[in-house]
């Protein structure tokens, strides 16, 4: 005799699925803030989505089609903007690539570019990051038609900006991004306009796209840290990073012709990174300190001495304040 | 009044000053100090990108005193786009053609030039110069005060560099690792 259950009665389904929703929505609506960011770190590194986002830099907007497939426990991502140059920009894991038309001027930097290979096993700690964020969840909104919470993270310091992230509540992935200076002006913002999750049948179907890019540009990373205080041509040391930056990634790099090799490292606090170069100076460099600022992004350099007598510039660049950008800039130290 | 002439000043090294406009900051130059501080720090800045004058500027000795000299968001002046751009004009020649990046505004100080007197070179600025040398700079610099000047080549070329570079590693690296891959939206160019 073959045990067949019945249907449950529609009424039983019924409550029971209400049961179950209310039970994970009680659980998201008393997730702390930061129980809110680890579960967003973990949906990006388990769920599979899409949609178009706007990106607002400070500047410009730029509309971008966005896909971020997880496959086999690694990232992909394919970044595509529907406005301004026409370029893809596409990550497998550790291997990243961006694609170009071959009138793009991002087509003279190749040889910089791919010459890169950041050495890294950075993971992020948002355990730590309560150190120097005063986190909270600050709300609830609607972002591309879907319910989410806001986690507000204001610096302890006014060496970085203030975030705000909008989190998806149903799946924790990002759906905004807001980065403000302080005086509340706009530093940076993207946000999700359209947004799908991806089911695994589909994941192929999504990312396949044929290219029309006529250059493509590979940046490989490497999975170990070197840390550059043990590269007998480094003999330099940052007096002053932003508390809570830690060392993220190094590289040694041609930058350009004619000039030594750059020597590259990178720090983050988790959120956002800043990058430091140290080369010989040009002649022309010599005595000048410049400044840039490309969308949120700051760039600063100026010449030192190094510990031999010999010019060297430092350069670095971050999405952070000026005056900390500066600051790091000024704490590089060459040793005896 | 001071702030006016300043302004004047400034239009000056923007290309922007008309002939009595300039006239009046060469007059108010003989009897005013601040005026002429101002100045030898705008031919400063000019001198060096011409590539002149390098040998008789000196590295900024007080740090924290640049720190504190550095604009604010305010003070950055933004760019203005093409309009603005075929108008530049810089005093002296320096008129450097330069191809790429609109959207970097970069800022040169120079602090604490050797020569503490009005250079005679900085004031021999005719109106002939200021009004027809023409620069079609895509890439504009500020000043500690504002103004925009051209940057070389060489120095624009190897912040774009290392913009390009940061973006990719950050993103490979996890470094910044919510947010979108910002190289792709990096616009070196003002053509559009």
């Amino acid at each position: 005799m073959t045990f067949r259950p019945s249907p449950p009665h529609p009424i039983t389904t019924l409550v029971l699925c209400c049961t179950v929703f209310g039970y994970c929505s009680a659980i998201a609506e008393e997730r702390s803030a930061e129980e809110w960011l680890r579960a967003m770190n973990a949906a990006q590194q388990e769920l599979s989505y899409a949609g178009t986002l706007s990106y607002f830099n400070g500047d410009e907007l730029t509309t971008l089609d966005y896909r971020h497939m997880v496959v086999h426990g690694e990232v992909h991502q394919h970044v595509t903007p529907l406005n301004g140059p026409s370029r893809k920009f596409i990550r497998e894991g550790l291997s990243v690539s961006l694609q170009l038309d071959s009138d793009d001027e991002l087509v003279q930097m190749q040889e910089k570019i791919e010459a890169g290979g950041i050495s890294t096993t950075f993971n992020p700690k948002f355990d730590k990051l309560g150190e120097t964020y005063n986190i909270a969840v600050d709300g609830y909104g609607r972002i591309a038609n879907r319910s989410a919470v806001c986690v507000s993270m204001t610096p302890k310091e006014q060496d970085r900006y203030r975030i705000h992230l909008w989190i998806d509540k149903q799946t924790s992935i990002l759906l905004r991004w807001d980065m403000r200076d302080h005086d509340n002006r706009p530093v940076s913002i993207w946000q999700f306009t359209e947004f799908e999750l991806i089911e695994e049948d589909l994941r192929q179907h999504s990312f396949a796209n044929g290219s029309n890019f006529s250059v493509t540009l590979d940046i490989k990373s490497k999975q170990s840290v070197e840390e550059h205080e043990d590269d007998e041509d480094v003999q330099w040391h940052l007096d002053w990073v932003p508390k809570g930056f830690e060392l993220s990634g190094t590289s040694n790099q041609e930058l350009s012709l004619g000039r030594d090799s750059s020597h590259n490292v990178m720090y983050s606090d988790g959120i956002v990174a800043v990058s430091v170069f140290v080369e010989p100076a040009p002649k022309s460099h010599e005595g000048v300190a410049m400044e840039s600022v490309s969308g949120s992004t700051v760039v600063v350099s100026h010449t030192i001495q190094d510990h031999r007598g010999q010019s060297k510039l430092v350069t670095v660049v971050g999405d952070l304040p000026k005056k900390t950008v500066w600051r790091i800039a000024r704490g590089v130290k060459f040793d005896p | 009044m001071a702030q006016a002439l300043n302004e004047t000043l400034s239009a000056c090294f923007d290309g922007e000053a008309q002939r009595d406009e300039l006239r009046r900051v060469l007059d108010e130059s003989n009897s005013s100090e601040d005026l002429r501080s101002d100045w030898r720090c705008y031919s400063s800045i000019s001198a060096v990108l011409r590539g002149e004058k390098l040998s008789s500027l000196e590295s900024p000795r007080n740090w924290d005193e640049l720190t504190e000299r550095i604009p604010d968001d305010h003070n950055i002046v933004a760019l203005q786009g093409k309009r603005r751009v075929n108008r530049r004009t810089m005093v002296g020649g320096a008129t450097a053609i330069l191809a790429m990046a609109a959207t970097l505004v970069i800022g040169v100080y120079v602090l604490n030039p050797l020569d503490d007197t009005p250079s005679s070179q900085s004031l021999a600025v005719s109106d002939d110069q200021i009004l027809n040398e023409s620069a079609s700079s895509e890439l504009q610099v500020s000043t500690s005060s504002g103004t925009l000047v051209n940057l070389p080549l060489d120095i624009q070329q190897q912040h774009l560099e290392k913009l390009v570079v940061h973006d990719a590693n950050a993103f490979v690296s996890g470094s910044t690792p919510i947010t979108i891959p910002q190289v792709v939206t990096r616009k070196v160019s003002s053509s559009e």
